[in-house]
């Protein structure tokens, strides 16, 4: 039996992956199934999954997308046995529930934030990632896209982004131009020290809106409900905060408040890397069929461009639907493309039979003319060019102020 | 008079004395505040402003100005129900989001008897100033809303559950036309207007689950998706709630009661259909959980 694929988005910053879903999947797969029975696949390859997003796991010929259809699966195949929430209690496995959906609305603004909106790193470090390991056309579609995304999930951030990107703008400190010994030269009165520590305040309460509950709940256990083993809520942890912590970004506030005021957290997450987001994972390489090509790229391109131009823009009930709604967009195409093409040929049949030869002699002529004066009109241009400039100042300033 | 030549280039040109003597600029005198029903009765009657409380008036989506009407809007149904939960009587009055000032709904107006300038409080800032309202029976409810299980479970109810109405009610097409579009466009019922608006609301709602589906996936989640995922949500606050009273084992109602009744009564009260109603939908999935059901039922027979 060949082992299950898990199909992530390429390694990056010295993780398995550069994504926070992907990097969770691999710490789910690593804590509850046995290491050889399973390997990673860098296909960044959006196309192979049924939902449209990576992490994606192949069983055989069987896909699973997203990391919670994922989790369920593994723990429906294994019969509940590499289940890892099995020692929860009714109430733990609930808040298993919030917490996923907390962790998942609070910290991806940030993620994002931090690696693709913070605009010193996106240039120099997010964006030249991608172009390692993407083939030439796609490198310059695929990063685009995600980073729209980061930037429509931190709208709500607009005004601290632009803080961020002023502290980034800023020269270093030039030597003070105060004269010596008339101004004191404290904090306060350094405008640009004073901004940059409400920025730093402000990056801090964002953390801290995500962190706190975070930390709350750890409180010195090794694990985010106790016990002695990951659980699923654990996996997601490790694969947000990882993202926050292990990055070199020339904008590193992330990592510094965290160092800085969320020890706990920045043990646990340490804690939590090297047992199961370490080197000794088992990579495989891609099937041809689910490589990322060109090919493959650009079909799946067209197959969803109705949606992602906004020609259809509808949720269906399920997948189905979405496929009639692309179908239906392409067959109008084709239909709107084949009315054209009969108008056409109707059109040019017509003229043929009805006297063509005349038609055609007349549109010559006609042609002729046009360019016949189009040519003299250009000469006339640069002949009349001195006149015009004569009778350019029709409406005089003067005469406007009544002189 | 001769005008001096010094003059005469100060003078404005001819033709814009010519147009500004044919339009007379006029200042308008400042049109006064709109007057209320409850100016206009103390005006006419001249009873002297008889020593009574502010009125409250809670703009809201809503059908009725009797505050014991709810709302079809989960938002203003959840703060008119925690204005009622908190003991502060007060009025409804339907609106629609171009007479708010931050331009959603709910607002509340204050309208003191002694002048007329009235106070407005958006949404926002509601909860602040019921906690400042020593008339409003005192927190009971002690629940600390910056805990994590709190936050956790309340993302739950703002991520998961709100993404599923959202597409029960505005994207599935029939209830887009049986329920919402006529609720919401009561005002203004002459033809385009309720299918422009409906449109509008749809992409709305499209554009709001695209934000809140957090996976960097481009594809959009199903509706079947978006229902099991609230079916999850309601699962864990049934679980959370157990069989307690009230959420987080509290004496008496809170904000989260509310945030909860907001979604679990209109899905169950307002006749959902389309694609949430039948077998495997939305609301079936909801009745499964009874103390959910009774939790709703609850609240509705105590305060509504």
């Amino acid at each position: 039996m060949s082992p299950i694929e898990l199909h992530v988005w390429n390694r990056a910053f010295g993780l398995p992956s550069l994504d926070p879903e992907c990097l969770a999947a691999i710490a789910f797969l690593s804590s509850s199934i046995p290491q050889e029975l399973w390997v990673l696949v860098e296909s960044n390859n959006v196309s192979v999954s049924p939902n449209g997003s990576l992490p994606a796991l192949k069983d055989g010929s069987h896909w699973v997308g997203g990391l919670d259809a994922i989790v369920s699966y593994l723990n429906s195949k294994s019969s509940g046995g590499s289940d890892i929430d099995r020692d929860l209690t009714v109430l733990q496995k609930a808040q298993s529930i919030a917490y996923r959906s907390f962790i998942r609305k609070t910290c991806l603004p940030i993620v994002s934030l931090s690696l693709y909106v913070t605009s010193k790193n996106w240039i120099n470090v997010t964006r030249p990632l991608y172009s390692n390991f993407l083939p030439f056309p796609i490198q310059y579609e695929i990063p685009h896209t995600h980073h729209a995304q980061a930037v429509s999930l931190t709208a709500h951030l607009t005004s601290l982004i632009r803080d961020i990107a002023a502290e980034e703008s800023r020269p270093l400190q030039p030597v003070s131009t105060s004269f010596a010994g008339i101004t004191t030269t404290t904090d306060k009165s350094n405008p640009q020290e004073k901004e940059k520590i409400t920025t730093r305040v402000r990056l801090r309460n964002l953390l801290a809106d995500f962190l706190d509950p975070i930390e709350e709940k750890l409180s010195g256990q090794n694990y985010f409900f106790g016990g002695t083993s990951p659980t699923t809520i654990d996996c997601l942890l490790v694969g947000y905060l990882s993202l926050l912590l292990y990055p070199d970004l020339p904008s590193a506030w992330a990592k510094e408040i965290l160092q800085q005021e969320f020890p706990g957290v920045v043990a646990y997450t340490n804690r939590l890397m090297s047992s199961y987001l370490s080197d000794n994972i088992a990579y495989g390489a891609p099937d041809e069929t689910d490589k990322l090509t060109f090919i493959s790229w650009t079909k799946r391109t067209l197959e969803s461009s109705p949606q992602s131009f906004g020609l259809t823009d509808n949720i269906p009930l399920n997948q189905e639907g979405y496929k009639t709604q692309s179908t239906a967009f392409w067959v109008a195409v084709q239909g709107v493309i084949g009315l054209a093409a009969t108008i056409g040929t109707v059109l040019a049949y017509k003229a043929s039979t009805t006297g063509g030869g005349v038609d055609v002699g007349l549109k010559e002529e006609a042609a002729g003319k046009e360019v016949y004066s189009a040519s003299r009109g250009s000469g006339g241009d640069v002949e009349n060019t001195g006149a015009e400039k004569e009778r350019l100042p029709v409406f005089r300033a003067e005469d406007m102020l009544g002189l | 008079m001769t005008a001096s030549p010094f003059q005469d280039a100060l003078r404005a040109p001819t033709f814009i004395r010519h147009l500004f003597s044919r339009f007379p600029l006029i200042a308008y005198p400042v049109d006064p505040p709109p007057m209320s029903v409850e100016d206009f009765q103390r005006f006419t009657t001249k009873t002297a402003a008889v020593a009574e409380d502010s009125i409250y008036t809670l703009y809201s989506f809503t059908e009725s100005t009797d505050s014991s009407i709810a709302s079809f809007n989960p938002a203003c149904l959840k703060w008119q129900t925690y204005l009622k939960i908190r003991n502060i009587s007060f009025k409804t009055h339907p609106s629609n989001n171009h007479a708010s000032p931050s331009g959603s709904l709910p607002f509340l107006t204050i309208s003191p008897p002694s002048d007329r300038i009235s106070q407005t409080i958006p949404s926002t800032k509601l909860a602040r100033w019921i906690e400042e309202q020593d008339k409003a029976v005192a927190a009971v409810n002690t629940v600390d809303t910056d805990g994590g299980d709190y936050r956790a479970f309340l993302s739950l109810v703002e991520g998961a559950i709100r993404d599923a109405w959202l597409y029960a009610l505005y994207i599935d097409p029939s209830n887009l036309s049986t329920i919402t579009i006529p609720k919401y466009t009561a005002h203004t019922p002459t033809w385009p207007i309720p299918h422009i608006l409906g449109s509008q609301m749809r992409q709305a709602a499209i554009d709001a689950i695209r934000k809140s589906t957090s996976s960097s996936t481009t594809t959009l989640p199903t509706g079947t998706e978006l229902y099991a995922k609230a079916i999850e949500a309601f699962a864990a606050l049934s679980t959370l709630l157990g069989d307690d009273r009230w959420f987080f084992g509290a004496n008496e109602a809170g904000l989260f009661d509310a945030e909860v009744f907001a979604y679990t009564h209109l899905l169950l009260r307002l006749e959902v259909g389309g694609s949430a109603g039948g077998d495997g939908g939305l609301v079936e999935g909801l009745k499964e959980f009874g103390n959910l059901v009774g939790h709703e039922e609850r609240i509705r027979r105590r305060w509504f």
